[in-house]
């Protein structure tokens, strides 16, 4: 089970948002499903968006145990 | 004593990343897990190579640190990064311009037919390379990873602005090859003129010609490191070529570029602004099962979302030497036009009493510090000061600067004479360091603010100009791999 979360491990690169400068956060819910979340910033890659801001955001790793959660991204 | 303790801690951890971490190398605590994207010096000035009057020349390093010896797999860029040079032409802290590098990076999975003779099996190598490498660019069949890239020209917003490719003059093509880092001398026995047939000259869709290069260089950036890690154990009022330069046997990655000065200036004003950004895909996914041979080859790592700023290089120095550790992140991921909320790092700065705590000389007294304000935020009067000028922390050059040849520059800049020196801008030569220990202790301001302000501090590692190239890209040849 260790090794598989550690497999699994995920990274939100989202310091960002606290950069002060990137526009138009989009609004996204508190208690945030980790997986949702990253799920739906793939579905927004365009080159011209704008990083969502997520230091308001408390998420919840429903799939820390789970090494498949993201294999439809990849 | 106990406020005593506390600042020689705060030495400890703030004042030697500040001063030393060489230009910007590893500079803040999220860019140090990611080299590939981490700028670490940036350098803009009137091209000083024979025949060159009327350009620009911009070089945005990355990667830094690299030895040489570090194979198999050197040092390729991020295929899923954005490298950009921004350019403010108006004074307003916003890019006008930015020039944008994508690389890809092809692996040829190249093989080797191993086993029994008539039952061979075709295996694939574990090294970059299968052999001797030629001395062009097209001369690729004994590579197994080729690097290759674009440029694009943005105008106005970098993501939503007008993009056009930048091409290559002779074909058209506007993808670029780079050259493989210099593995070694049985590899590439002349890697001055391997890397040399990788220089294109390309043009620039609004501006007419230019050149472009992407390769490993010799770190150009030169610093005591060592020492100035260990409480700037070294003495800091003593010879300017007294000290080792560490760095001396680092190479670097250089995004370069030479433009023709209208381009930048854009009929806006002569003074422009640049700085280099790089950013990442908002959302990484770790892969735990790649697959790098086959039809349905899987990435190790992918990205999603925006692209995220992750790592930003103006001016030498700022995010050490001003930014106080709990910003060093946000400093990175910020814009220009945002600076405001900086503000207090320079007009209060903390390099000063850090340097009188250590060494006993006598920090400036004058608060807030409009000197720094003018040498980090707008610009110096009458030299690089942009009319209508929103403070902001960038490099700013003053295009009508006549360009000074190789044999006459002045490592110290204009604060030793030298106008096109840095602050305006900033060349390879110029002695970045003991400029910046200078200013902060007080060069530009009268005894009165400043009683110590007029020794010359310096790290004790010397460069000038006679120590690079005389044309582009300026940044010396790399350093081998091999012989040792």
């Amino acid at each position: 089970m260790k090794i598989s979360k550690l497999l699994v491990a995920t990274a939100l690169l989202a310091t960002l948002a606290a950069c002060g400068g990137n526009g138009n956060p989009q609004a996204v819910e508190l208690g945030s499903d980790f997986t949702s979340f990253v799920e739906r910033q793939f579905a927004a890659t365009a080159d011209n968006t704008d990083p969502v801001s997520v230091n308001n955001l408390q998420f919840r790793f429903p799939d820390q145990g789970n090494p498949a959660a993201f294999d439809q991204l990849l | 004593m106990k406020a005593n303790l506390f600042l020689l801690g705060a030495a400890t951890a703030i004042a030697v990343p500040l001063v030393l971490n060489a230009s910007s190398h590893r500079e803040a605590p999220l860019i140090t897990e990611m080299p590939k994207v981490d700028a670490s010096d940036f350098y803009m000035f009137s091209s000083y190579e024979a025949g060159r009057t009327g350009y620009v020349t911009l070089l945005a390093n990355y990667l830094p640190l690299q030895d040489a010896y570090g194979g198999p797999n050197y040092f390729t860029l991020a295929n899923d990064a954005l490298y950009e040079i921004h350019i403010d032409n108006n004074a307003d802290a916003e890019e006008d311009i930015t020039f944008q590098f994508r690389f890809n990076k092809e692996q040829r999975n190249i093989t080797l037919p191993i086993g029994n003779p008539g039952s061979e099996i075709d295996v694939a190598v574990p090294l970059a390379q299968v052999g001797t490498v030629g001395l062009t660019r097209d001369a690729t069949a004994t590579l197994n990873v080729l690097e290759t890239y674009s440029v694009d020209i943005i105008r106005g917003d970098r993501r939503t602005g007008a993009r056009e490719a930048i091409t290559y003059t002779v074909d058209g093509s506007s993808s670029f090859a780079k050259p493989v880092d210099n593995i070694g001398n049985k590899t590439i026995p002349d890697y001055q003129a391997y890397a040399n047939d990788h220089i294109y000259e390309v043009a620039i869709p609004g501006c007419g010609d230019g050149r472009v290069f992407v390769g490993q260089r010799k770190e150009g950036f030169v610093v005591n490191l060592g020492e100035t890690f260990d409480l700037i154990n070294t003495n800091p009022l003593g010879a300017n070529n007294a000290e080792v330069n560490t760095l001396a046997d680092k190479n670097v990655t250089t995004l370069a570029l030479e433009v023709p000065v209208a381009c930048l200036t854009a009929g806006a004003g002569d003074i422009v602004g640049g700085w280099t950004t790089a950013s990442l895909r908002q959302a990484r996914i770790l892969n735990p099962r790649p697959v790098g041979n086959g039809t349905n080859k899987k990435k190790a790592a992918i990205g999603g979302g925006a692209y995220t700023q992750v790592s930003r290089l103006g001016s030498p120095l700022v995010n050490e030497v001003v930014i106080g550790l709990p910003d060093k992140d946000r400093f990175n991921h910020s814009e220009p036009k945002d600076d405001g909320q900086f503000a207090t790092y320079v007009t209060n700065p903390t390099l000063p009493a850090l340097i009188e705590i250590l060494f006993g000389v006598q920090a400036p007294t004058l608060f807030p510090r409009t000197d720094l304000v003018a040498a980090f935020l707008t610009g110096v009067d009458t030299l690089n000061k942009p009319v209508g000028v929103v403070a902001s922390e960038m490099l700013r050059l003053n295009t009508t600067t006549a360009a000074v040849a190789t044999i006459s520059q002045n490592p110290l800049g204009v604060i030793e004479g030298d106008a096109a020196g840095f602050p305006n801008g900033r060349r390879p030569g110029d002695d970045v360091v003991d400029i910046a220990l200078r200013v902060v202790m007080g060069k530009l301001l009268g005894a009165g603010d400043a009683p110590d302000g007029q020794l010359a501090y310096t790290d004790g590692a010397y460069v000038d100009a006679t120590m690079f190239d005389v044309s582009f890209p300026y940044l010396t040849t790399p350093i081998p791999g091999s012989p040792n």
